[in-house]
């Protein structure tokens, strides 16, 4: 029974509530209409929002079904959610330091830190990959094609 | 697993080879000659778009009056063109990278959109203009620009001009001609590219298109469409009456030019508007102003084309603020 | 047909030859590699045209949007991360059939659904032209609307197990949409001030963001370390027995894709989601679509293929890009000296020829190099997530940037990429956001410009024939899978 009142999406719904809040808000600032009768820049943004706080209010009101796609453990989902988290900040970190950092040195470093989250364990993998990769992109895409790469 | 080692020291000598280009390159920068390296065109318009071909061709061009450098483009897009621009002006004081300016972006800077500003640029070269019209589709009621607006005056609201972009530099061009006539209530009909707008005009959707000559050269010379009035009387168009001859005393214009990072010393600066007029003069070139159906407007003064540019900017705000568009 | 035959002996040169060669193996490339598109391929190319005469140049990059469109289905298929945009449709039923370790089978239908459809928008293009340029230009504002409603209709059949779920995740597509400048004002939307989101959000980070970023992300958190099933009956290409009896799929699909391909602006994403949907429509047993059912592939590989030689039309008879792609293939012709339009037929003729005749080398080449590449597909297939998943995510983020050359493309990858790891966790779809970040524009714009013609009165939408039909259409298919799916329930539970 507790886990059906967990089901509750609060979280979500208060998410969503907030987007459709922020578009509210900030289409106030928008020039009101076309000259000649057509709807404004307005009209859209704020349908957007009512639909989406009708949404967010149906997803917590409606009767609970049977919870959809909830077949993990909620002990290792738990665990696991930190490791993604992780793999974001690592993915934010390559591309906060490429202006700075050479490519040939962050990108190995982004796919090798990647594969060991990932659950790569093999040293050699953990090596060889990313600088094979590197490799290959360096001569595919700036060499032969010629990719502009920040 | 042979396979992969050897790939491995391939990628080992790629890496190898490359931190040395790059040490190489970075050691350049402290010499004085010019051009000291591969020239690089920032472009922040879309590829195969008029600006991006201009780039393109001046690429093309260039090398042998750049002592036989290599001359590249590279495609910046992004914030209305801040990004590219934003590119260029970190470059300060290195003539090696240069960029293709527009009449959009002195708009986008009228409008606030980019947090930039001619002076932030070293001016160098107007090259061209891409002249506006006004067209119509063969079956339009329409004959003359005087015609499309009387009509707009007698019923208001009832005739509609489509065209490329709101507070863009083609909205401003037709709004100007329309505030020269009186401002009478004409819709004017946004697209997403002077294409669809061409489009929007040839299917009846709209009565005519404000838009630039090549985006409509082959509907005229088949005679599915017509084109009212030129902003500027061209030589490909000897009949057609420009809008001074329709009694309205303004050219709005389309143009590109190229403008380098700020702080650029002026012999640099000179040394550069030599090379590139040298390049805009040989055959290959004139080629693809013919092609593009591109006019010279060449404006090289030193101090010129930063002044006009400048210009630019205020009449915008100007027109914007008149129609109510101007952002802040 | 005299006219044609000189045309197609004018591309039997080696140096045409070599020309549709290239285009299409970098196009094939272009395709799989996310983030690279037909598009940033033409691109890349477009300086190297200027070195060959106008024959081979427009050889080459016909060539390469042709096999770009099925490029993007290898990546589709094979990991379930769309290579390009036209794309997204393969991966509903393509990414399925590999999971039951069917790689080569599913990458056999959409090579053969491909050529197919791009066999048959090249007739379409040589065979009417005209009356088709005359009919495209015919779609106004009001029409547009309708093809968009119509559109994001589909979401009905995307949502899943749980409508409301799509709905919202409709929603926040179209708020993707709305940020940016307001097409007919020139207002920014939700740039909150920055003129790094002037621009608006572009559709290949929320592609990247969904599918590789998210879904490496996932394969992070659950850990699987274990491989994709492989030696299955069906690792091998299919017989041709079961690639022609796809046949009525891969006609509906190129007939969707022709019609819609000629509209400019409408363009190959769309025209492979309807063609899909189309399909689940007609079926007899539509619940199998979503789990790997052949036809779920043949349709939209044969409708975004077909997409390529229709959006030559309005280009050749009207000098108008239908797309982004188009738009680049447009320069490289203006470089040329070749003024696509009206005249263009009766001017140069014999280039026109030559075009169609390079077309249909340029499918058959098509084939036989997509045809060459499958053994390797299904070798990358057998890379094991925790190794594959990264690449992916590093060569999609080098995409996005490469697309643009805006670094802010990246991080709105990054920002999808967590939005979807998020979404898939709540259990929420993605493609109804992708639907509604790419249907968007064409709803809104075009309704208000509507209005604006119009002056206010909707009646503009109902006395038009095409868009009344459409939105017909559009609300009968929105409603009749949650009509049927509560019958169901109530015979379910009486």
């Amino acid at each position: 029974m507790s886990r059906r009142r967990g089901a509750r999406p609060w979280v979500e719904a208060g998410v969503f509530a907030a987007i459709a809040a922020l578009i509210l808000v900030d289409s106030g600032g928008y020039p009101k209409a076309l000259p000649g009768g057509g709807p404004g820049p307005a009209f859209f943004p704020r349908l957007l929002g009512v639909m989406l706080l009708g949404c967010a209010a149906a997803l917590v009101l409606r009767p609970l079904r049977e919870a959809a796609g909830r077949k993990t453990d909620p002990k290792t989902t738990r665990r696991r959610t930190g490791r993604a988290l992780l793999g974001m900040l690592w993915v934010a970190a390559f591309l906060a330091g490429a202006p700075f950092i050479p490519r040939l040195v962050a990108l190995p470093l982004l796919v090798g830190g990647l594969m060991a989250l990932a659950g790569e364990r093999s040293p050699l993998l953990l090596a060889a990959v990313p600088l094979v990769f590197t490799a290959l992109v360096e001569v595919g895409f700036v060499t032969l094609l010629g990719v502009p790469l920040p | 697993m042979k396979d992969r080692t050897c790939r491995f020291a391939t990628g080992a000598g790629w890496v190898l080879a490359l931190v040395v280009v790059v040490g190489a390159a970075c050691g350049d920068r402290q010499e004085v000659a010019f051009p000291g390296r591969a020239i690089e065109i920032v472009s922040w318009a879309t590829p195969g778009g008029p600006s991006d071909l201009l780039a393109r061709a001046l690429a093309a061009e260039a090398p042998p009056h750049f002592d036989g450098q290599r001359v590249t483009v590279s495609t910046r897009q992004g914030g209305a063109g801040a990004v590219g621009m934003q590119y260029l002006t970190r470059r300060a004081g290195d003539p090696h990278v240069l960029g293709v300016f527009t009449a959009s972006g002195t708009v986008n800077i009228a409008t606030g959109r980019i947090p930039f500003d001619p002076g932030d640029f070293t001016p160098i070269l107007r090259i061209q203009v891409d002249p506006f019209l006004v067209a119509v589709r063969d079956e339009s009621p329409f004959r003359t620009l005087n015609g499309l607006f009387e009509a707009a005056t007698a019923a208001p609201g009832s005739v509609s001009v489509s065209g490329f972009g709101a507070a863009s530099a083609h909205s401003l061009g037709f709004a100007r001609l329309r505030g020269a006539a009186g401002s009478p209530d004409i819709r004017w009909i946004a697209y997403e590219g002077s294409g669809d707008a061409v489009v929007a005009a040839l299917g009846g959707h709209t009565d005519a298109v404000h838009t630039n000559y090549n985006i409509v050269r082959e509907h005229l010379r088949a005679g599915t469409m017509r084109v009212l009035a030129t902003a500027l009387p061209l030589h490909a168009l000897p009949r057609t009456p420009s809008y001074a001859d329709e009694g309205f005393d303004l050219t709005p214009a389309h143009w590109r030019g190229v403008v380098g990072p700020p702080d650029l010393p002026p012999a640099l600066r000179d040394d550069l508007r030599r090379r590139l007029l040298a390049t805009i003069e040989t055959p290959g070139f004139r080629e693809y102003m013919e092609r593009a159906a591109m006019e010279y407007a060449v404006m090289d003064g030193p101090e010129s084309f930063g002044a006009w540019m400048a210009g630019e900017v205020a009449t915008s705000r100007e027109l914007l603020a008149g129609l109510g568009l101007v952002g802040e | 047909m005299a006219d044609f035959l000189s045309g197609l002996l004018s591309v039997l040169t080696p140096g045409s030859l070599l020309s549709i060669l290239a285009g299409s193996v970098l196009g094939v490339f272009a395709g799989a590699v996310p983030g690279l598109s037909s598009t940033v391929g033409l691109a890349l190319v477009l300086p190297v045209t200027f070195a060959l005469d106008p024959a081979p140049a427009l050889l080459m990059m016909i060539s390469l949007y042709m096999a770009a469109e099925y490029g993007g289905s290898i990546t589709a298929v094979a990991i379930g991360v769309p290579g390009s945009s036209p794309a997204l449709a393969t991966t509903f039923d393509g990414y399925p059939m590999t999971r039951r370790g069917e790689v080569g089978r599913a990458l056999g239908i959409s090579l053969f659904s491909s050529m197919s459809g791009g066999l048959l928008g090249t007739i379409l293009l040589v065979a009417a032209l005209a009356p088709l340029a005359r009919a495209a230009i015919a779609f106004g504002p009001a029409e547009f609307f309708g093809l968009g409603v119509f559109g994001l209709a589909i979401v009905a059949n995307l949502v899943g197990k749980d409508p409301l779920k799509g709905i919202v995740s409709a929603l926040l597509g179209l708020t993707a949409f709305v940020v940016g400048l307001d097409v007919l004002t020139g207002a920014p939307r939700l740039t909150f001030g920055s003129s790094l989101l002037m621009d608006g959000l572009a559709l290949v980070p929320m592609l990247i963001g969904f599918f590789a970023i998210a879904e490496a992300l996932e394969s992070i958190a659950s850990g699987r370390r274990r491989t994709r099933r492989l030696a299955g009956a069906g690792s091998g290409f299919p017989r041709l027995r079961e690639l022609l009896g796809l046949w009525p799929s891969i006609l509906r699909g190129s007939a969707i894709g022709g019609l819609i391909g000629v509209i400019p602006g409408a363009g190959a994403t769309i025209a492979s989601i309807v063609a899909w949907n189309e399909e689940r429509r007609v079926a007899k047993r539509p619940e199998r679509f979503g789990q790997g059912e052949p036809a779920g592939i043949a349709a939209p590989e044969a409708a975004n293929n077909a997409c390529v030689g229709a959006a030559m039309i309005p280009l050749l008879a009207l000098g108008i890009p239908g797309s982004a792609s188009a738009a680049v293939l447009l320069g490289g012709l203006t470089v040329q000296g070749v003024a696509p339009g009206p005249l263009l037929m009766t001017e140069r003729a014999g280039l026109v020829y030559a075009l169609y005749a390079g077309f249909f080398i340029a499918v058959a080449t098509m084939f036989a190099v997509g045809r060459l590449g499958i053994p390797l597909w299904v070798r990358v297939v057998a890379i094991r997530p925790a190794i594959l998943m990264p690449m992916i995510v590093a060569v999609s983020l080098i995409g996005a940037t490469a697309l643009r050359g805006n670094p802010a493309d990246a991080w709105a990858a990054l920002f999808f990429g967590i939005i979807g790891f998020a979404l898939l966790r709540r259990g929420y779809p993605l493609a109804p956001a992708v639907l509604g970040l790419i249907l968007g524009p064409m709803i809104e714009t075009n309704y208000r410009r509507a209005l604006t013609l119009s002056s206010g009165s909707h009646a503009v939408f109902a006395e038009n024939p095409i868009c009344l039909i459409l939105l017909v259409f559009g609300l009968l298919s929105f409603a009749a899978p949650m009509v049927r799916n509560r019958l169901g329930r109530q015979r379910a539970t009486p």
